[in-house]
């Protein structure tokens, strides 16, 4: 009876143990993202790289690229494409807000990174996952992007490129442009 | 004096022996890329042809550079990928960590377009994964199958382009010019697909483009006999690629009268022969530059390496840095006015 109800229960230990470790390991799988920053000569497009230095060294598996852009508008417009989208993008209020309504909805807000040049500088991202990646898999690789962004050693390297940044909700603005947040975004 | 001018030169190397003997003794190229990030710079944006190959190479690559650094890509279009490259070559930091997967056109834009920011003869490259062989297609309602077919063609080939610095205005443009072929290029199009389309809808009826591309792209037109090759262009005659009658088609070079005409083709084909570089920028200290470049040999002999390539349908044609710091010397090297001749057969200014 004992011997029984041991074997029920480490059976029981082993479902937990395979189902806690099954959604790490989504999370874990290799993923690569693609930021779109600005122009080559900007702060926001060194703050890009390291960013994507941070993601590498975070080690968990996703890594962002940095895609030196046109800015703001360009941004929005590649993330709401259909192929060859970029996954996330900076972006100024002013920028959501010239923004088509079909635009507007292939977007999540996920944070405000700083100011640059007096406005204040957000990050959105593509609420579509990639191809052959699952909806689970590709939200949790984005909440892992937010979490490097918050971290200590993420702060301190993209501080290190942008003296600018400072990572808060901004959640204001993207409700007043009619942006829904991203399930990852900072409250 | 001249035994001054012999010290002072051997203080120079001296001083020059020193600091890279400094460097490779105070830290090794393992030491250097243990723990440390090689950050790509591609001069496109994601998802084309640049992005796969080198995520692919990079992928295998980093395990084959001492100290196992990790990657990241970085994209930076623009100017048909001048404006990477002249990142890479004036700002870019010279430690070995900044790779760049650059245009395979620059040696010509450099000579042919002028004002560049760089010189691909000074950059260190480190290898060749594939060439870009370019071949000239042909609809097959034209009645045309190879090039002879095309030389007495009557109704003009419209060939689709993209614009007048791609090698899809090139070829065509090349082949009209200079072999008198019956040719019209329409410029424009936004890209291969679009071109591609073009073709199946019977607005153009040929297209120059990369093999690599017409066969992950397009192979089922070659399947079904929809398409024929007629022409290649490049350096070196690819064997595998046939006509419409089943026989190697002819490289654009050997079909030179003279030896103007060859070098001129040859610079308008350098492309070709760069095809999928790496290289890293000029300054970089030589014992990494070294590093890189047989990290790079062994990677491409790496059976991981090949298997993966051959999974996405990439050509693998590698070659040594050593040969393509050669080639891109000697494309640089032709005669300013061989390359005046040149531009004015592309009907550039």
């Amino acid at each position: 009876m004992k011997n029984k109800l041991m074997k029920t229960l480490a059976a029981l230990a082993t479902i937990v143990v395979i189902s806690v470790s099954g959604q790490p390991q989504a999370i874990a799988a290799d993923m690569e993202l693609v930021l779109g920053t600005g122009s080559i000569k900007g702060k926001l497009f060194s703050a890009g790289n390291a960013i994507s230095i941070a993601s590498v060294l975070g080690g968990k598996g996703v890594k962002v690229y940095n895609y030196g852009t046109k800015g703001g508008k360009d941004n929005i417009k590649r993330i709401s494409k259909k192929k060859r989208a970029i996954n996330f993008g900076f972006v100024t209020a002013a920028d959501l807000g010239k923004a088509k309504p079909k635009q507007l909805k292939a977007i999540r807000g996920l944070m405000a990174v700083g100011k640059a040049k007096g406005k204040t500088v957000l990050l959105i991202v593509r609420n579509k996952a990639p191809k052959k990646v699952s909806k689970e898999a590709y939200a949790a690789a984005v909440a892992q992007v937010v979490g490097i962004l918050k971290s200590k050693k993420g702060m301190s390297r993209v501080k290190a490129a942008w003296k600018g940044y400072s990572p808060s909700s901004g959640a204001a603005d993207f409700k007043a442009a009619g942006v829904k947040l991203h399930k990852a975004a900072i409250m | 004096m001249r035994k001054h001018l012999g010290i002072a030169a051997s203080l120079a190397a001296a001083i020059s022996f020193g600091a890279s003997g400094a460097n490779a003794a105070g830290k090794s190229p393992a030491e250097f890329y243990k723990d440390n990030v090689v950050t790509i710079i591609l001069g496109a944006g994601p998802g084309g042809g640049y992005d796969l190959y080198a995520r692919t190479v990079m992928s295998h690559l980093v395990k084959h550079i001492p100290g196992k650094p990790s990657y990241i890509l970085q994209f930076m279009p623009g100017a048909g990928g001048q404006k990477a490259a002249g990142y890479v070559y004036n700002v870019a930091p010279k430690d070995g960590l900044k790779m760049a997967k650059l245009s395979n056109m620059l040696p010509a834009f450099q000579l042919l377009r002028g004002k560049a920011k760089y010189d691909v003869s000074k950059m260190n490259y480190i290898g060749r994964a594939a060439s870009m062989q370019y071949v000239t297609m042909v609809w097959h309602t034209t009645g045309v199958k190879n090039l002879a077919d095309a030389q007495k063609a009557k109704t003009p080939i419209i060939f689709g382009s993209s614009g007048i610095s791609q090698s899809n205005y090139i070829v065509p443009t090349v082949m009209k010019n200079l072999l008198g072929l019956n040719v019209k290029v329409i410029s424009g199009y936004p890209g291969t697909a679009a071109i591609n389309k073009a073709l199946e809808q019977g607005e153009v009826t040929g297209r120059a483009g990369a093999w690599s591309s017409w066969l992950s792209r397009a192979g089922r037109l070659i399947d079904e006999k929809k398409i024929f090759a007629i022409a290649q262009s490049g350096t070196e005659k690819a064997g595998n690629i046939m006509d419409g009658y089943g026989k190697p088609t002819p490289l654009l070079l050997d079909m030179a009268k003279n030896d103007d005409e060859r070098q001129i083709l040859r610079l308008l084909s350098s492309d070709a022969a760069i095809g999928r570089n790496f290289s890293v920028p000029p300054g970089v200290p030589r014992d990494r530059v070294k590093a890189l470049c047989r990290a790079f040999d062994a990677t491409m002999a790496d059976p991981a390496f090949l298997a993966d390539a051959k999974a996405r349908k990439l050509l693998v044609e590698p070659k040594t840095c050593e040969w393509l710091t050669k080639t891109a010397a000697e494309i640089v090297a032709t005669p300013k006015p061989l390359v005046k001749k040149a531009k004015a057969l592309l009907g550039w200014k």
